[in-house]
Order: structure tokens, then sequence, then C-alpha cells
């Protein structure tokens, strides 16, 4: 019958398909990478900074250890007058992959870039210390008044204030633009431009193809100032979900995986242990506390001691140890860098009798269920929730959880009718990120929080480079916020990783990390990587 | 079934042994009788859940979590030391109870769209028609998940959800039974005899469309179980900490889940394809029962 | 026949008017819109720059002026840009249709050949063994939800037995190759194959049993004549009828996608885009895609109509 044959001719293209080799070696690096990286462009992802480690560059990049920036398209920076005004001398000789020559040029257009509210970058806010960032958000001014190039090879930014850590903290989101390219486009027509699914760049690789998608390919640039890349070339396999990009770990179809939009999961953590050609790193700091957001406004937890009796209801130290796989560690403030934290601080041991007590204090009535949000659908992130759920129905407190997307939390939050949720920031680059959450000015985000004296130990962070008073700053404020508690610190989450051992560098760079840092151009030597 | 009316003239319709005869057909066929009997086990072991399973389904035990079949946990545990046996049994009463409240909404709306439709004719029905023809062309994932995302999430969202956009294909049957039963002598009659369109279609349209709207409503309450879990599967049904089919089979997105730990995912899954065979095999035996043409097309008598 | 294609064509427009504006009130209902979508803790936004956004994706607007200006937009051609991505809709689904046709279109063919074969033969053997067990087994297929099969699948094909992969379209980087692709293939083609298959199956034995039954194809056997062309050819026609139906009516998945399967496969296809668009509440992706649905299933109907009207004689239309 002709349905036989066809069957037939089926199975044998099927056994040609499974005979011939899928994969092939050479100089090749290839990174996992999550969807919704690429069209958009590096002005208006939080996830595309990956490609801005090999392809865009900053003026300086973040070194991986975390302690310092490494001079990139700026050879040197000074500043005259304790970090209100920063002169940059440029890398001479620096060509774009186009062949255009690097100038100050660029520069000016990309700060200005970012900072213009035509553009709309969620990034703007990193250069809000700029002078004239406000006249030009505003609409006032039509660019950054305090960035200036003297001449093709300087630039100079002048602050609002001395700002010594500026450098470190703000300048590193920044990424260089071609201002020959993207100059000559509108900023509204910035976000989703051709450019961006074919960069150009400075970086040690360049841009060669791309599949909506499924992947971006890039070659060795063999000109690149800091020496011609080992690599062959690099493709980023692109990823909607955590789940292919293990298995493509397993299977030797990836080498490594960012970071951004989880890690590997922890029940895949035993299986990849057992893959020889993997290094997996389980515990690896994911500078991501997670922690339970309360309306402070909302007046059934107004009260300091409900929310005492929150944290001592659930039983965090047999949840780390069981659905976390004892990855992780406890938190009971806001910084996940150990150096900003005080000793000493209330450990909130498991106690129901307590937190029963606390309530009954505080007059606790078990009313509506209390709506709880969360935004993480993995298993792990679920079976917490679970879990607290239960511990804290075991006390009295009755909540509802819902799994909602981001634009219906934003739309929760614009209309006040948020009430409690699990929630985790990634701030491991700086303790000053926390300013994000628990500062007077940071709505809706801190949600009704307001003390003065942690305001101020911030803005004490922020005015010195060194490292050791800042911590000074960081741990007083670590003490008030674990009294406290604006929220309910419960963890410093691990973001486990895997790469594979082929390429040397790549897991030596993860390594010497302390902790993650997200959204972020990292410098980690690629162009000295190679396949063992 | 309404007793028979005697009227001049008009034979009086023998409504028992016609029942009784179906029944009999129906006991015949095989599939469909297992299918009744495995059904009722289902149902009464879910209803009875409460009673029956020693541990309740959001009891948690961190320090039992994701163990094998035991004597202790027949099905095993999960992620948070839940009892499967027990989650599966309040899962089902959730799955069940959407599917039939669904249906039940679906069903309502649909016959009595179908029923004015198809009944009073002309502009009534043109413009149902147009409503139903509507409805009908979306891929109703599509609309539903589009709704849920409206509405939120939940166990009762979903039954209105379904429920409302289910109704159009109940209600074209609806209406397509009564076109091709208006013509027939004993409605004709009964207008004749001066007796109100409510009262007609009481007690003499809804009878003898009984049948078929039967049948498509078992099958119905088929698609819904399977609608229900593809909705739950996504995330956008019962919440957790409650229990569904759906959602339990979503720990299976995880390859280490799906791989090491079936018995999380293969008894829901399971269980949803034995409700939805039991449900299909008694539409099936319905079908071929009260309707003696397709006979010959069912499985072996 | 023309003026009924003509009236059906016509009927058609209000209907798509409608169904283009409830989903467009549905999605502008749900909580939250494109740029509250983006908006993360790591990189807020100021009141002014969330305004600013929204003034320029009009989405300050009132909803029936938004869905005005995009009826207006369609009228000329355009189909809009998506609100996340700023490239135009008609690129975004241009580029995933070919790939979601491929997927549905493969199981659907499979579907159509296996489910009809095995219908066929399951009649010629009616009350066999084989007919029981068909018909068993296709009772099974149509109770299984596709998801789980996937799920079912992958566990036994791609992780214990490892010979297929469990996602994606192909191995990425470097060269295509048709027979890589493949491997990718079959598995989320199989998790949707089954239950149509079974479909057709039904479908198929029902209106070959149609077929054997009368009496004259009674009386060909009885005189001996070789039956077996004769059934085929005229059980095949009869049975073409509601297979076309069901063919038709399968059709607008072929286009919409599944969703589900893609989700678990990975497959980057029209079903994936338009979850995504969903929760990036991308009001113009979102109608590209209900249009395109919407269209086809019209289309599908009418198809149909015309097909019945050539397969069988006693249809006319007027």
């Amino acid at each position: 019958m002709r349905f036989t044959s066809r069957f037939l001719g089926l199975i044998a293209a099927l056994s040609l398909a499974a005979a011939s080799p899928a994969f092939a070696e050479g100089g090749t690096f290839r990174s996992a990478m999550r969807t919704g990286c690429i069209e958009m462009g590096t002005l208006h992802t939080t996830c595309g900074h990956r490609l801005d480690e090999t392809v865009l560059q900053s003026l300086v990049h973040l070194m991986w250890t975390g302690q310092g920036v490494k001079p990139m398209l700026a050879e040197s920076w000074s500043t005259p007058d304790s970090g209100q005004t920063w002169v940059f001398k440029l890398r001479p000789g620096v060509k774009w992959h186009d062949g255009a020559p690097f100038t100050a040029k660029d520069v000016v257009f990309s700060l200005n870039a970012y900072a213009n509210p035509k553009v709309g970058s969620p990034w703007a806010s990193k250069l809000s210390s700029i002078k004239g960032y406000n006249e030009f958000q505003s609409g006032a001014a039509d660019h950054l008044a305090g960035v200036s190039a003297p001449d093709d090879g300087t630039v100079r930014i002048e602050l609002d204030g001395p700002k010594p850590a500026w450098v470190e903290l703000q300048l590193i989101f920044i990424s260089i633009l071609p201002e020959h390219i993207l100059g000559a486009v509108a900023p509204q027509d910035i976000r989703g431009n051709r450019f961006w699914i074919n960069r150009v760049g400075t970086g040690p690789f360049i841009w060669k193809a791309y599949a909506s998608d499924q992947y971006v390919e890039v070659t060795r640039n063999p000109d690149y100032f800091l020496g011609a890349p080992k690599l062959d070339r690099i493709v980023y396999q692109i990823y909607k979900d955590i789940s292919p990009i293990v298995s493509a770990l397993e299977l030797g179809e990836v080498d490594a995986m960012s970071y951004e939009g989880g890690g590997v999961p922890l029940s895949e953590i035993p299986r990849l242990q057992k893959v020889p050609s993997l290094q997996v790193m389980p515990n690896m700091n994911g500078g991501l506390p997670t922690y339970i957001q309360l309306n402070l406004a909302d007046p059934r937890f107004a009260d300091v001691r409900v929310r005492q009796a929150m944290m001592y209801a659930i039983d965090r130290r047999s949840i780390i140890e069981t659905v976390k796989g004892n990855t992780g560690e406890l938190s009971n403030t806001l910084f996940p860098q150990a150096w900003a934290r005080a000793d000493g601080l209330e450990p909130y041991e498991y106690n129901p009798d307590k937190a029963r007590d606390l309530l009954k204090q505080a007059g606790w009535q078990t009313g509506k269920p209390i709506d709880f949000i969360y935004y993480y659908s993995d298993q792990m992130n679920v079976d917490t929730v679970v879990a607290i759920q239960s511990y804290l129905a075991d006390v009295g407190i009755d909540i509802k959880p819902r799994l909602l997307d981001p634009a219906s939390i934003n739309q929760v939050y614009a209309d006040n009718a948020f009430e409690m949720g699990l929630f985790a920031n990634g701030m491991g680059l700086d303790p000053s990120l926390g300013a994000l959450v628990v500062t007077c000015n940071a709505k809706p985000l801190a949600f009704g929080y307001c003390n003065k004296e942690v305001d101020a130990l911030f803005e004490r962070g922020l005015a010195t480079a060194d490292r050791a008073e800042r911590a000074a700053a960081y741990k007083q404020a670590s003490v008030i916020l674990n009294r406290e508690l604006p929220k309910l610190w419960l963890f410093n989450e691990v973001r486990p990783l895997a790469f594979n051992k082929r390429i040397s560098g790549l897991a030596e760079h993860f390594a010497q990390q302390p902790l993650l840092f997200f959204n972020l151009p990292v410098y980690n030597e690629v162009e000295t990587w190679d396949v063992r | 079934m309404a007793e028979a009316v005697s009227l001049p003239g008009v034979a009086a319709v023998p409504t028992r042994s016609l029942w009784g005869e179906a029944a009999r057909r129906f006991r015949r066929h095989r599939l469909a009788t297992a299918g009744l009997v495995v059904l009722l086990v289902l149902v009464l072991l879910c209803a009875l859940a409460a009673w029956i399973s020693p541990y309740g389904p959001n009891a948690i035990n961190l320090r039992a979590r994701s163990q094998p079949p035991s004597w202790a946990h027949w099905l095993g545990t999960d992620g948070t030391g839940r009892d499967i046996v027990a989650r599966v049994l309040f899962g089902g009463q959730i799955s069940l109870a959407v599917g039939i409240a669904a249906v039940s909404v679906s069903a309502a709306i649909g016959i009595a769209v179908g029923c004015i439709a198809g009944y009073f004719g002309g502009k009534a029905d043109l413009i149902l028609t147009s409503v139903i023809d509507m409805v009908l062309t979306f891929p109703r994932l599509v609309l539903i998940i589009a709704f849920v995302a409206v509405v939120g999430p939940g166990i009762f969202n979903t039954m209105l959800v379904i429920g409302l956009l289910s109704w159009p294909s109940t209600a074209r049957l609806t209406r397509g039974e009564i076109l091709s039963l208006r013509g027939s002598e004993f409605i004709q009659a009964a207008q004749a005899l001066g007796s109100s369109s409510r009262v007609i279609i009481a007690e003499h349209v809804l009878p003898n469309i009984l049948s078929p709207i039967l049948v498509a409503v078992t099958l119905d309450v088929a698609t819904v179980i399977l609608l229900e879990a593809s909705l739950s599967f996504l995330g956008l049904g019962a919440q957790p900490p409650t229990p569904s089919w759906g959602n339990m089979l979503r720990d299976a997105r995880t390859l280490s889940i799906l791989e090491g730990q079936p018995w999380l995912w293969l008894p829901p899954g399971l269980l949803i394809a034995l409700t939805v065979l039991s449900v299909n095999a008694v539409g099936d035996g319905l079908r071929d029962a009260l309707d003696p043409r397709h006979v010959q097309r069912g499985g072996p008598a | 026949m023309i003026h009924y294609i003509l009236r059906k064509l016509l009927l058609a427009i209000p209907v798509l008017f409608g169904v283009t504006l409830i989903v467009f009130a549905v999605a502008s209902a749900m909580p939250g819109d494109a740029v509250l979508a983006m908006i993360t803790a790591e990189a807020p936004s100021s009141e002014q720059l969330i305004a600013m956004r929204r003034g320029e994706l009009g989405l300050d607007q009132p909803v029936v002026q938004q869905y005005l200006h995009w009826l207006g937009q369609l009228l000329h051609g355009n189909f809009g840009r998506s609100f996340v991505s700023g490239r135009p809709v008609i690129d975004l689904i241009g580029e995933r249709l070919p790939i979601t046709l491929e997927l549905m279109g493969v199981a659907l063919l499979v579907a159509f050949l296996l489910g009809t074969a095995l219908g066929l033969a399951s009649a010629l053997r009616q009350y066999g063994a084989a007919d029981y067990g068909l018909t068993v087994a296709g009772l099974v297929g149509v109770s299984i939800p596709d998801f789980f099969l996937g799920l079912l699948l992958v566990y036994l094909f791609s992780l214990e037995l490892r010979w297929f992969p469990s996602a994606g379209v192909r191995t990425q980087g470097g060269a295509f190759s048709w027979a890589d692709h493949l491997r990718y293939l079959v598995l989320p083609a199989a998790s949707l194959a089954l239950f149509r298959t079974a479909i057709f199956m039904r479908y198929a034995r029902a209106g070959m049993l149609d077929v054997l039954n009368q009496d004259y194809m009674r009386t060909a056997r009885a005189k001996g004549l070789r039956p077996r062309l004769i059934l085929l050819r005229h059980g095949l026609r009869n049975a073409l009828i509601p297979l076309t139906t069901v063919f038709g009516l399968s059709l607008p998945t072929l286009f919409g996608g599944s969703v589900v399967v893609e989700t678990i496969f990975q497959w980057p296809g029209i079903g994936l885009l338009f979850i995504n668009a969903v929760v990036d509440r991308d009001s113009p992706v979102i109608m590209g895609y209900v249009l395109l649905t919407a269209v086809i299933v019209m289309a599908a109907n009418l198809l149909t109509d015309l097909a019945y009207a050539v397969l069988d004689p006693r249809v006319s239309y007027g």
C-alpha cells in the first residue's frame, strides 16, 4: 500500500538523522542566552549586557572579582576635585568594527542617548548624577550639560556633587554606541532599530549573524586593542526556558549559560554533577536577597510585632535544608555582601509559639486572606511559597498566593493594591543598590517605609570610595533594617551555574567572582579564552 | 420524560419502553459500561477524599519531601512533602467539578440560545447565528488565555470562562435539531391547538432533542476536562497550594522531576486520560443507545 | 454557487469586525500594559518616563480610539509594530508562521494519512479483533491531553532512550541540516498527531461502514466480484465528506499553532509568539495573531463548504 512505503521512507530518513553527528568542534564557544535580550537593544533591555562583554563595550569594565574596574575604551581617568569632575582620556587608535575611528563624539553621543527621555532607556537613572540630567529629562534642555569633549580623545563629565565611587558604580552600566551609525536615527526610533540585530562595536568579537529567537554568532576581531582573541567565534544560543539550557549543557550543545533569568535549577544539579565534562558551581552567590515584601501602609502590617511574628513563624532553616537543597544562606538583613553586614543581628530563629504570642500582643485578627503575589514560577520558588503559606497558616495568618506576570504586578503597584508578596532583587554589585527598596524616596518599592537615618547612611556610603568607610555606614544600616523589618528577610539566593571544562578561562572566571553581577558587562578576559 | 399527551387522532408516544430499550443497548456496549463504572468509582473516590485520605492535600512535611512510593505514602510525596494520593484525590474534586460546572453553564446557555434561534427563526436567528459564528471563530484556548489574564487565575474564574466560551457548539447543535423538528406533525398539531411557544418547547421540542444533546454534552465534559488541564498546566487554573490534576503536571516541566520522580506526574496525567476516556466511552455508548441509526458505527455490540 | 460565496464573504466582514473588537477590548482590560510589563526592580522607571512611553504607544488614549487607530492602520495594510521590540508585526508573524505551519502541517498530514488508512482497514475487518483494538486505541487517542503525551514522549524517547532531543528546532550555530532538523520535529509532531489520527480514523471508519452496508455492495460481494477496489473507491469517496469537515476544522489550529506543545518543545512558532505577547501585553502582536486565525477559520469554513459541493452531489448552493 502506498502508505507503507511512505512510512518506510520516513523511518529511513530518521535513521540517517540519528546516525549523523550533530555538533561541530573547533574554536567555538557556545553560550546559552535567554530570549528578549537582542532585538530591543542594550539601551532598552535588562538582559542584553552579556553581548556587551564581547561586541559593544564601556569606557570601563568591572573586574570579575568585583574589586575595581579595568580601563577599556577609556585608557585613564582622573578627578581633580574628589569626584565631582571626571576627565577621561580615551584609548587611541581604536576602530569600530566597520573601520570608522572611535572618538569622544561616540562617548558624548552615547551618554546623551542613555539619558534622553525620548529614547526612554530604563538605564537613564544611572546617569542621574550628571549635571543637567534633570533638565534633560524634563525637556528643558536637549542634551546633558555636564558632558563635553574638549578634544577627540578626551571626555569631561561633571556631576552634581562629589561622587567618588561614580565610575565603579554607575558608569559601568553604559555601553558606548557608534555615533556615526546611530547618530542619524531619531531618538524614539533607536529602540528596536535594525542596528541591534547587526551591531557594530569595538570589542574582541564582531557581529556576524543573527537568527530571530535562535542564535547570535560573533567572530574574532583580529584588530582588537587588547590582542586578537584566541577563540574563532562565539555562538550565543537563545532559549526561552531554563530546562532546554540544562539539557543542552548536559549534552554538550552549549558550554556556558548566562545567569540572568535563572541559574541551573537546584533539582538539576545532581544530574549535571554526573557529567564529567561539566564544572558545576552549586553555591554561586547570586547577590540576590529574597524577601517578603509588605505594604507598610496597610494597617495590618504597620505594627512591627506582626512582622516579627511572621519572621519567627517561618522555619527558614528547614526551607533551606529541604526545598533549597542546602544552598543559599539565611538572611537577616538587606545586604548580600558579607562586608556590608554587621555582626550580632537578631537571628529570628524559628519559634511559632513566640510568633503567636507576638500576634496576640499586637491584637492580630485573622480576617480576610492576604493577597500574596509572586513572580518566579520555577519549582523551588513555588515550593517555597507553599511552605511559607503553611507556616503562616499555623500561627493564624492566612495568605492566598497568586502567580502574576510583571505587567499585572506593576499594575497592582500602580493601583496601590499591593498587600504582600515574595520578591528578590539583584544587587550583587554593591550595597548601595539597596536604596532602591528601603529609602524614603524609593517608590513604590519602599511601600511606606521611611527612616531618615537609613537614608543618611546610604548617602554616607556613596560619599567615599574607601571600602572600610563605606562598610561602616552600611553595617549601621544593616542593624536598623534587621530590627525594623521593613521587609521580611529570608535568604540570600545562590544561582548555581555549570560550565563545560573545554573552554579554558570560563570556569576560572566564575570561580573568582564573589557574587553575580546582574545586567552588567563584566570584564572576563574573553580574548584570552581558548578551547582546550 | 413528560407523560404521553393524549390528543384525539395523535398516537401517544410510548416513552417508558424507549428508555428501557436504550438502557439495554447501552449495557451491551461493553466499553461504555466499563467507562461508566470507572467514572462512578473515580467520582466516588474523589468526593470521599476527605474520608479516604489519611493526609490533607496541603499538609507539608519538608523533611519527607520528594520520596518515592512507600507504605506510608502510596504514591510518594512531592517537593514539600505533601502526599500525592491526597493531592490526586482532592485535585480530582477540582478537575471534575470544573468539568461539570463549566459544562452546565455552557449547556444551559447553549440550549437556551439554540432553542430561541431554532424555534423563532427570523431576525433572532440571524443575530444569534452570527454571534455563534463569531465565538466559534477563535481557537478557544487563545481567548480563554486572554480572558483569564483579565480576570485573574483561579478555579472559579476558569469555570466561568470555559463555560462562557463553550456554549456555541451546543447552541448550534440544538438549533440544528430544532430546525429539523419544526416541520414535524406533532409540533404543528400542538401549534394548531393553540399551545404557547414556551409550552411547546418545554413539552414537545426539548424531550425529542434530548438524546443528541445529551450525547454532545457528555462529550463536552471530556473536552472541558482536557481544557481545564491545559489551562492549569499553563499556570492559569487552580493556584498553588490548591491541587488540580492539571497543575500537578506542571512539576514535570523540570527535566529532573520528569525523569527522576515519575510518581509526581504520571498519576495525575493518567487519571486525566482515564477520566476523559471513560467519559468518551460513555458518550459513545449513549450515542449508540439513544439513536438506533448509529448502532453499526459504534463499537462491537 | 457564486452567490453563495459572495454572501459568505459579505457576512464575514461584520464577524471579523466583531471578533477583533471583542479581543481588543479583552486585551485592553488585562491588568497592566506593555510599558508596565517591562519595569523591573533593577531598572525602575520614573513616572515621567512611563507617561511618555505610554503616549508614544498610544496607550493613554481611550480604548475605542486605540481600536479605531489600529483598524485605520489595518485598512492601509499596516499591521502595526510590536510594543515590545518595535518590529513590524507582519515581520514577526512572517518569521514564525512557516515554523508553525511545518510542525502542524506534518502532524496533520501524518494524522490524515495514517488515520484514514487505519479507519478503512478497521472498517473492512469490522467486528474483528483488529477493529476492536483500533476502536479502543482511537478512544484512548482522543483522551490523552497532548501536553501529557508530549511529556511522556520526552521522558521515554529523549531522556531514557536518548533517541531524540527534548526541545528546539535544530542544533544551533552552524549550517542547517535536514537530517538534524527532522530529529527535532519527531516528538512534537507525534504529540500533536495522535489525537488527530484518532479522529480521522473514527470518521474514515464510519464513512467506510456506511458504504459497506449498502445493498449494492452486499450484492456485489454475494456475486463474488472483487470488492476490494470498488470498496476502496466508494468507501473512500464517501468517507471523504466527513473527513473534509474534520480537515477543515483542523485548519485554524494549523495556522494558530498549539500553544501548549510549542511551550513544552520550545518550538518558536506562532503559538509561542502569542503567549509571549499576552504576558508582555503586546497588543499589536495579539491582534495580528487573532486576525490571522480568524481569517483562516473563515477561509477554512468556506473551503470546506466548497469541497462538500464537489464531493457530495446531493449538496447544492443556490
